[in-house]
């Protein structure tokens, strides 16, 4: 990360495998050209996703989180985009009692058929409204 | 198993927040079985910790540990090291894993961050109940293997009382009738009357209220 990034928001997007129609390096540049810094972390299925690892992620400064799972109807793994809301609805849970807040970790299932680009836009929006992390200052960045 | 339930965040943090550092310690057996200290757990835990201390402007550090069993003195011995270099523990298992703890590291300061709730079941996945009241003179042979002690909400004896409707206990239709189940699971066995013999008084004082219990085993000293 350049020293120009350090100041921007830090943003995260977890996705299944199967939500992912695009490259995730070409995604991240498009949120860097936007003055975003994006990882972009596929799963092979949303279920995957443990409560810790969205929690670590935001106790590094990251400011929003958005988790991309398939309509339930057609998630490979039968319950898994169903499993993934039960565990990141309780993940918010937490972040509201840590103080974070419930308003930066986003949960999709494939409603609309909205696909990774129109998730950053989402993701961008998320970060911009709940503003930067409480955590950010003086906390090192994120590794890359 | 020994069941119990995370105390609130902001308790949590309450606790521990006058100190520099702080031990969060698991325990891999029932609280983790029950989903309250295990290793997965104690990870989101500890990070949620630190994230509510950082935000209320505390430096407090939370280091993360688990172990098998916080109930036994073998283990617990395990993270003396680590408990040296700390200000406080906060202990994630039943009341006796939390007790033990602070036994052997006394005085270091020894909080709770579990509530522990009953000896019970999981009846299927998020779900557990009670089971067991720990009452120290076993009825289970004469009721079919039900317990009326946790089972009725009266913890009667002698059968149902008359808030037992269609199987279900007068506190909410989401409760079975414990004395609804003792007659059908004897029934079943073709037991059924022995509910008609005569049974003493039940001893309790070997439950609670014969003070802290002890059982004592000459030949394993």
């Amino acid at each position: 990360m350049s020293a120009g990034q350090s100041n921007s928001a830090r943003l995260v997007l977890f996705a299944c495998e199967q939500r992912i129609e695009s490259d995730a390096q070409a995604l991240e540049e498009l949120a860097l050209a936007a003055g975003y810094v994006l990882r972009v972390v596929p799963l092979p299925c949303s279920s995957a996703l443990e409560p810790a690892i969205v929690l670590r992620a935001f106790e590094e400064g990251v400011d929003a989180i958005e988790v991309l799972a398939c309509r339930p109807e057609i998630c490979r793994l039968g319950d898994g985009s169903r499993r993934a809301a039960r565990r990141m609805s309780r993940t918010n849970v937490i972040l509201a009692a840590t103080g974070i807040g419930a308003n930066r970790l986003l949960f999709r299932d494939g409603e609309g058929s909205q696909g990774a680009a129109a998730a950053l836009a989402e993701l961008i929006e998320t970060a911009r409204v709940a503003g930067p992390s409480p955590l950010r200052k003086g906390l090192p960045g994120p590794e890359r | 198993m020994i069941t119990g339930t995370q105390k609130p965040l902001d308790k949590l943090v309450d606790m521990i927040e006058r100190h520099k550092s702080v031990l969060l310690v698991g325990c891999a057996t029932c609280v983790a079985e029950c989903a309250a200290g295990g290793e997965r757990e104690i990870s989101e835990l500890g990070p949620a910790l630190r994230m509510a201390l950082r935000i209320r402007g505390r430096d407090t550090d939370v280091l993360e540990k688990t172990i098998e069993r916080q109930c036994e003195l073998e283990f617990v011995d395990n993270i003396a090291d680590i408990v040296d270099g700390c200000d406080a523990v906060l202990a994630a298992s039943c009341g006796i894993g939390i007790q033990t703890v602070a036994e052997r590291f006394a005085p270091k300061p020894v909080y709770p961050a579990i509530d522990t709730t009953f000896l019970g079941v999981r009846e299927r996945p998020g779900f557990w109940a009670e089971r067991c009241g720990a009452c120290g003179d076993c009825v289970l042979d004469r009721t079919g293997g039900i317990c009326p002690i946790v089972r009725c909400s009266k913890s009667l004896l002698n059968g149902p009382c008359g808030g037992s409707h269609g199987g279900k206990c007068e506190i909410g239709d989401d409760v079975d009738c414990g004395w609804a189940l003792i007659v059908e699971r004897l029934g079943a066995m073709n037991r059924l009357e022995e509910l008609e013999e005569y049974q003493p008084p039940k001893d309790w004082s070997s439950s609670r209220d014969g003070g802290p219990r002890r059982i004592v085993r000459e030949d394993l000293q």
